[in-house]
């Protein structure tokens, strides 16, 4: 990385270097869930139906009670198909069926666990392994080791502006397409950039 | 969601050149050349969190009401941003429309029965109606002011779980955790035990998206509501409204590509939303 912006450590301090390669990795976690973990929420509480997402789980993608697998059910149709779904138990209603994605922190386990105790565990995107010094290492599949390279440079050209940055920011754009073929997701939609061009009188 | 607001801040002087001092973001550090100062920058990263949380609605949060005996309306605190649903005594209630309850019965408003129904359409923002009017009032603790019990828990509206303790005389102690079993700390001999805090039981709860609830950020706070992964879109979005505005930072280029990538991590906030917690229906 150090190359790309000519080993100039004085206008790119290591620590901005090592900034731009965390927030590369962050960004491309996000479009393509490249980082995923199983996260200990602990065990459920006797009654209880709201539960925090660990805080290294992004959002979660499952729910486990016991290593048995819970359904995800939004809140609108749950709410809509047994408006008491708050009040049901294990005693009077069986095991834990379903959980609650209640935005990207928390989720509700229903039928509550009675008497508690469940082992409870999430799988999701969870926050990428960050470097802190640039002598650290991140393992990387090897087609990402280019677009995090990139990135990085365009992201530390940045703080140059005027033609040096809008060079560069043509890499931000190479970047989008990938992300299309790369991404996780279906119904993203990538914003416009585009590169003003100067014309001549 | 261990990022400060510092940092994001010192990213964003970085960025434009202003030389940053204090890395420990304490009192006396920040922007050194005045091209921007630090209210500048604390009052941009607030418009633009609290524009990115209201854009995405990534953040769910309850909010409790007393149900009061006759009363219909109830006003949300100012952070709340959409209602999704809201419950009375623990069961979901239906979302309907003023409009239709016109139609179909002139006199709703004179009801008075176990709430089955709520709206917020043609009434103050913020602001919500269960429908009928409740005809039990619910649970609340009471202060016995001089016998041993110090305060009324007055409100179950705050923070995520949406516990406070908000007590009208001294002290003693607060409520440390506002996840797992509520921790009373006490600093002098105890009154009484806390023993079950079922925020919705005969009550009313709301569960909404958030917005940002601290009023006067300091450099020294975690970012509110938004996991680590999402912070440096806020640091586009500030950027974005710096090189945008008419001054010495003014940079079309630069706040068209800002302008792009705080786009993509709301584009990116909604998508979640959409696909994975809330299957394509309404966030």
């Amino acid at each position: 990385m150090y190359r790309r912006v000519e080993d100039n450590s004085l206008f790119y301090p290591p620590y901005q270097v090592v900034n731009a390669i965390n927030e590369a990795l962050r960004t491309l976690n996000l479009f393509t869930g490249y980082y995923q973990a199983t996260a200990t929420v602990g065990v459920s509480v006797a009654g209880r139906f709201f539960y925090y997402n660990p805080v290294s789980i992004i959002f979660a993608l499952e729910v486990y009670i016991d290593r048995r697998m819970l359904y995800r059910s939004p809140l609108s149709s749950t709410a809509r198909a047994r408006t008491d779904f708050l009040r049901a138990d294990t005693l009077q209603d069986g095991d834990p069926l379903f959980w609650i994605p209640l935005g990207t922190s928390k989720f509700i386990v229903t039928p509550a666990d009675t008497l508690g105790g469940r082992a409870l565990e999430v799988v999701g995107v969870s926050e990428p392994p960050l470097l802190i010094s640039g002598t650290d290492i991140s393992v990387l599949a090897d087609d990402w080791l280019e677009l995090v390279e990139n990135y990085a440079f365009y992201t530390l050209t940045f703080t140059e502006g005027g033609k040096i940055f809008a060079d560069a920011s043509k890499l931000f754009q190479h970047f989008q397409r990938r992300m299309k073929d790369l991404q996780i997701w279906t119904t993203m939609t990538n914003p416009r950039y585009f590169v003003e061009q100067e014309s001549p009188r | 969601m261990s990022t400060l607001v510092g940092t994001i801040v010192s990213q964003v002087c970085d960025v434009i050149l202003e030389p940053f001092v204090g890395g420990d973001f304490t009192a006396g550090g920040g922007p050194q050349l005045g091209i921007v100062t630090v209210a500048d920058l604390i009052g941009y990263y607030q418009v633009v969190l609290s524009d990115f949380l209201q854009q995405t609605g990534m953040r769910k949060r309850t909010f409790g009401f007393v149900q009061r005996f006759g009363i219909a309306r109830y006003s949300m605190p100012d952070y709340a941003n959409e209602n999704q649903e809201v419950f009375s005594d623990e069961t979901a209630l239906f979302q309907t429309a003023g409009f239709d309850l016109d139609r179909a019965n002139s006199e709703w408003q004179m009801e008075i029965d176990t709430p089955s129904q709520w709206r917020e359409d043609r009434m103050d923002q913020k602001s919500f109606e269960v429908i009928p009017a409740p005809q039990l009032g619910g649970n609340e603790v009471f202060e016995f002011s001089g016998l041993g019990g110090y305060g009324t828990i007055s409100a179950v509206t705050a923070v995520d779980f949406g516990i406070t303790l908000d007590p009208a005389s001294s002290g003693y102690g607060t409520i440390a955790a506002d996840s797992g079993a509520v921790a009373l700390e006490t600093s002098n001999i105890g009154f009484g035990v806390i023993s079950d805090l079922v925020e919705s039981h005969t009550n009313l709860m709301v569960i909404a998206s958030a917005g940002t609830s601290i009023p006067n950020v300091a450099m020294t706070d975690s970012v509110e509501n938004l996991p680590d992964s999402f912070t440096h879109y806020i640091k586009y979005g500030i950027l974005g409204k710096l090189f945008s505005t008419d001054g010495e930072l003014k940079d079309n280029q630069r706040a068209m590509y800002c302008n792009a990538r705080y786009l993509e991590g709301v584009n990116l906030g909604r998508t979640i939303m959409g696909e994975i917690v809330q299957q394509g229906e309404k966030q």
